[in-house]
């Protein structure tokens, strides 16, 4: 009589949990029928509308969702029922779904509790040349939602191409984040850096007008930090009582569908400003430029989150 | 009366050994007190000369805050031991204990923090040739910066009355002909296992520890960290602690 309650507790908390599991796999299996099997097929992206000419390959528009995590690697424990990996698979399944039901093709680097090293996702990233990454991330400290960039300096290809035998060994000495490039030779387009910097300063406002808070900074993090594509870590964070119209636990449905609309919405916007643009950004050899500097704004003119042009 | 003779003789021998064995015992009980009382009194002057290091002095710790991502200087008065190496490990565990505090803004367990801190000088910057890896300081990790906006207000500053550097990115160019320290931080295993899991608080932890470094101790220049005498992928899942970190104040004005 005494071991009903416990054992109950376990036989719910099990199911629950086994339950997250099968409904993220259900999102992914309607979301993207080409996403089900193995890491091979991730690469295999459904381009929705999209021709086979050059022109047409130019003007793609591609987005890479990694959920971080999976496996035996569990992430944050956010309750006594929700670990870090499966709320990132179930995110990465509804993000990924609306993505394709807008006709944005997406790259996912597991679309199952995998262990995926970050090496691997770092290949996917920069193999598959996407237009905008977007690592999920999940965690019970702090509020709102965390926006974080590389705090890697990266430079184009083309003032990579100058640089002189001391810059190749300063190079060889980050043999760690060189090797998990995972052979990407790309650095192409327009400043890596400002890219990275712009789709933030795009994901920042969506959750503004969404009236989610955001904190946004640069952190040292893999795979991120090894991701060629603009890439940003977006980490959901529980919301204060002071916001309880949206529910305060990152567990609650209707703050996770606010989540997942202002990033859609920032994606959608991304798009268009990477085709108003005129020009694939995976293919314009990039005019020499300088490195990102170290006193370049965070943000572009006219886009601070401080108020300052 | 040749047996009263032998009991008197044995009697008499019985009586020496006895009294003999206890002015033995009397004298090593005599012995283990005054070892006792020179220990204790060689314990007491010993403590009462490492209080007396440990002297009072004024300190800035760099406090997180995990609802808005700021980092708030607060000048504080902490017992420092001698030796810089000291300092920073003992300035480092005060801001620990801190965040150990029941009502802080970014929590984390109780215990002592840090095990240990080494300083060693950092290699002159050579220009390096293709072949001179080895002349090179560590690659220095850029700082982290942190900025918040919370819809419909200002963003949090990082001080009363400071104010967020427009670049949010300080220099990040290698020190040259640098003179500065590399500090190696060392962990231990239960303050990692038992920090928030999170790029937010993990980050946070780390830019604290780099700004309350540079506050105090400012011939550190750069940080890498270790967590129970080991390399250590993150810290709690996330923040990278592979790297070698520039101590500085991110985002604050100089």
């Amino acid at each position: 009589m005494k071991l009903r309650t416990p054992v109950t507790a376990l036989l719910l908390m099990s199911t629950c949990c086994a339950l997250q599991r099968v409904r993220a796999q259900q999102a992914f299996a309607a979301g993207e029928r080409a996403h089900r099997t193995g890491a091979a097929h991730l690469l295999k992206v459904d381009r929705p509308g999209r021709g086979n000419s050059v022109n047409d390959q130019q003007q793609s528009f591609l987005v890479l969702i990694d959920p971080a995590h999976g496996g035996a690697d569990a992430g944050a424990r956010l309750s006594d029922r929700l670990l870090e990996k499966d709320l990132t698979l179930s995110l990465a399944a509804r993000l990924h779904a609306a993505l394709v039901n807008d006709s944005i093709p997406v790259v996912v680097t597991r679309d199952s509790d995998a262990t995926v090293s970050n090496a691997n996702r770092a290949q996917l990233a920069n193999r598959s040349g996407a237009d905008a990454c977007i690592i999920l991330h999940a965690t019970s400290a702090g509020t709102g939602v965390h926006l974080f960039t590389s705090s890697l300096s990266v430079q184009p290809v083309s003032a990579a191409a100058k640089q002189t035998s001391a810059s190749q060994a300063a190079s060889a000495l980050d043999r760690r984040t060189s090797a998990d490039r995972g052979g990407s030779t790309r650095l192409a387009g327009p400043n890596p850096g400002q890219q990275r910097l712009r789709l933030a300063s795009a994901i920042n406002e969506a959750f503004t007008r969404a009236e989610i808070p955001t904190t946004l900074g640069r952190t040292s993090l893999q795979p991120l930090d090894s991701f060629d594509c603009p890439a940003v870590a977006v980490e959901l964070a529980p919301l204060t009582p002071a916001m309880m119209s949206k529910g305060a636990l990152i567990s609650d449905s209707g703050y996770q569908a606010s989540f997942l609309h202002a990033l859609e919405a920032a994606l959608m916007a991304w798009r268009g400003e990477y085709r108003s643009e005129g020009h694939s950004q995976r293919n314009v050899e990039a005019a020499p430029e300088p490195m990102e500097s170290a006193l370049e704004p965070l943000y572009p003119a006219g886009k601070s989150i401080l108020g300052k042009p | 009366m040749t047996m009263q003779r032998r009991r008197k003789y044995g009697l008499s021998v019985l009586t020496r050994l006895l009294l003999i064995g206890g002015s033995v015992a009397a004298g090593f009980a005599l012995y283990l007190h005054q070892h006792a009382v020179g220990s204790a009194a060689f314990s007491a002057s010993d403590s009462r000369a490492s209080s007396s290091h440990n002297i009072e002095q004024p300190i800035t710790l760099v406090l997180a805050d995990d609802g808005n991502g700021s980092l708030t200087p607060v000048a504080v008065s902490r017992p420092l031991p001698a030796g810089e190496a000291q300092q920073a490990a003992a300035i480092l565990n005060a801001l620990f204990a801190e965040y150990a505090r029941p009502q802080s803004h970014h929590p984390v367990a109780p215990g002592q923090a840090v095990a240990r801190v080494t300083l060693s000088p950092l290699p002159r910057f050579v220009t390096p040739g293709p072949s001179s890896e080895l002349s090179r300081p560590p690659a220095p990790e850029a700082p982290l910066t942190q900025k918040v906006q919370t819809p419909g207000s200002s963003p949090v500053p990082l001080e009363p009355g400071g104010a967020y550097a427009a670049d949010g990115m300080p220099d990040q160019t290698p020190p040259q002909g640098s003179q500065g320290e590399l500090a190696v931080v060392d962990l231990s295993p239960s303050f990692a296992a038992n920090h928030n899991s999170g790029i937010e608080p993990e980050t946070l932890s780390l830019l604290s520890v780099l700004a309350t470094l540079h506050a105090n101790l400012p011939a550190i220049e750069q940080v890498r960290f270790l967590v129970g005498g080991r390399p250590q992928e993150t810290l709690a899942g996330h923040a990278d602690l592979m790297r070698v970190y520039l101590a500085s104040a991110p985002g604050v004005r100089p």
